[in-house]
């Protein structure tokens, strides 16, 4: 059997199960499983976040250890606090705008490759993480678990982390640092679309 | 093999009278959120330069597990013990996350304030003596032996495993973990529990003027709002949220 082959019976194996028929579910499970998925799809499906928590985790890649784990573990400290802002209602101004120059400022900084020192990089994480953590306190839907709303949410940015490490790690190769760089702009842009309400 | 294979009568249970009891009450650490995280917390926080100074701190969380249980029975609950159990999870998880190394001061008192809320929260309800002290006896035991467990596990990770993303991960999970408790802490702290809805009004406010321990964060959501004014905080998601 040819490579082709194979990865034809493998494409074919992957959608079908994709489209396989399943039992309907109008709603989500309570308890604990319901308060784990609220949570864990949150940040998840909010293209303005996930573009920016995967920026984080490229641009440590790109500064190198030791932000390629200081800034996610940063970002989530800081992003609780913003949430708890969020949740007990002290006001931030400007959410949405600091929401989208997030992705615009990170991306920019993985576009031009800049290697700003320890601290400035933690500032900014830090600074843009606050709007991040306020709108997902403000959002907070009513969850059935509180725990288990918290650790998805949580173990969902980190893994958004994770992906833009992943992905950032591709500047080890000549090819890869202009692919990263390239994401960033991508990032960026879409920033800009989010900035301006294009979408 | 006549006397293994003898038929007995069938016990589903501990035929021993009171080992429920224990039993319930060493299980009682684990059994909510608030005091495995903070047991986690602080696990990860004396673990990571275990056996460093670890001895000391267990004899303070031991003596003031002791004295939350004498307090839990002789003062009662005041109800706010889960909100600062997930205050002292969120700093002892910061400090391990952050600062590794750490100082042993702060440890101390993380420690002994964990052991006084865990010992608090352990209390029964109220009824006869001898079942009692069994009960808080189980806790006691579970408690500490959950702080070792969480300690000498992360301390043999770090001691056998040299590689660097090996530290590298604890500090994210003790950060993921503070994270967690911030959130659960604000929940807490705004009186949103599990089965209400969950939103950022004025009802939130209320409920904490209502708490006395809670007057400094209210004054400091009043000075939030003078600083900045409602309106700057309202933007499409907050609207979204108002609509519906």
């Amino acid at each position: 059997m040819s490579e082709a082959t194979r990865l034809v019976i493998f494409g074919v194996v992957i959608i079908a199960s994709i489209l396989a028929p399943g039992s309907v579910e109008a709603h989500t499970e309570g308890g604990l499983a319901g308060g784990f998925i609220s949570g864990f799809t949150h940040p998840i499906l909010g293209w303005d976040h996930v573009v920016a928590m995967v920026a984080v985790g490229m641009w440590g890649a790109f500064l190198g250890p030791p932000a390629i784990w200081l800034l996610p573990v940063v970002f989530p400290l800081v992003m609780a606090f913003g949430a708890a802002l969020g949740i007990m209602g002290i006001p931030i101004p400007a959410v949405e705008t600091g929401i989208a120059a997030s992705a615009v400022v990170l991306g920019l900084l993985i576009l031009l490759a800049a290697k700003l020192p320890l601290w400035a990089a933690n500032v900014i994480v830090a600074v843009f993480a606050v709007f991040h953590g306020y709108a997902h306190g403000v959002e907070l839907p009513a969850a059935t678990n509180s725990f288990a709303y918290a650790a998805g949410f949580v173990i969902a940015t980190g893994l958004l982390h994770l992906i833009g490490i992943l992905f950032g790690l591709l500047i080890a190769w000549p090819f890869g640092a202009y692919a990263v760089r390239a994401g960033g702009g991508v990032i960026s842009v879409v920033g800009l679309a989010f900035l301006f309400g294009i979408v | 093999m006549a006397c293994a294979l003898a038929p007995t009568d069938a016990a589903a249970h501990a035929p021993i009278p009171g080992l429920m009891g224990f039993y319930v009450g060493m299980l009682h650490p684990l059994s909510t959120p608030p005091q495995l995280l903070a047991l986690l917390a602080l696990g990860l926080m004396l673990g990571q330069q275990f056996p460093r100074d670890f001895l000391v701190c267990w004899i303070v969380f031991a003596i003031c597990c002791f004295a939350g249980m004498v307090l839990g029975q002789t003062v009662g609950m005041q109800g706010t013990e889960d909100a600062w159990l997930l205050a002292i999870c969120a700093i002892a998880a910061s400090l391990a996350a952050l600062l590794p190394n750490g100082f042993v001061l702060p440890w101390l008192v993380l420690a002994g304030g964990c052991g006084l809320l865990v010992g608090i929260v352990s209390t029964p309800d109220p009824g006869h003596w001898r079942p009692t002290l069994i009960t808080l006896a189980g806790s006691f035991v579970g408690a500490n032996l959950a702080l070792l467990f969480s300690t000498g596990g992360v301390g043999w990770l770090t001691e056998h495993f040299s590689q660097p993303w090996v530290r590298i991960g604890l500090r994210i999970i003790a950060a993921w973990i503070a994270a967690i408790s911030f959130l659960m802490l604000a929940l807490v702290v705004s009186g949103a529990s599990d089965t209400k809805q969950i939103s950022p009004s004025e009802d939130a406010q209320s409920m904490i003027l209502e708490r006395p321990l809670m007057r400094p964060v209210a004054r400091a959501i009043q000075a939030g709002r003078l600083l900045c004014g409602r309106s700057l905080a309202c933007g499409p998601r907050r609207d979204k949220l108002r609509g519906a």
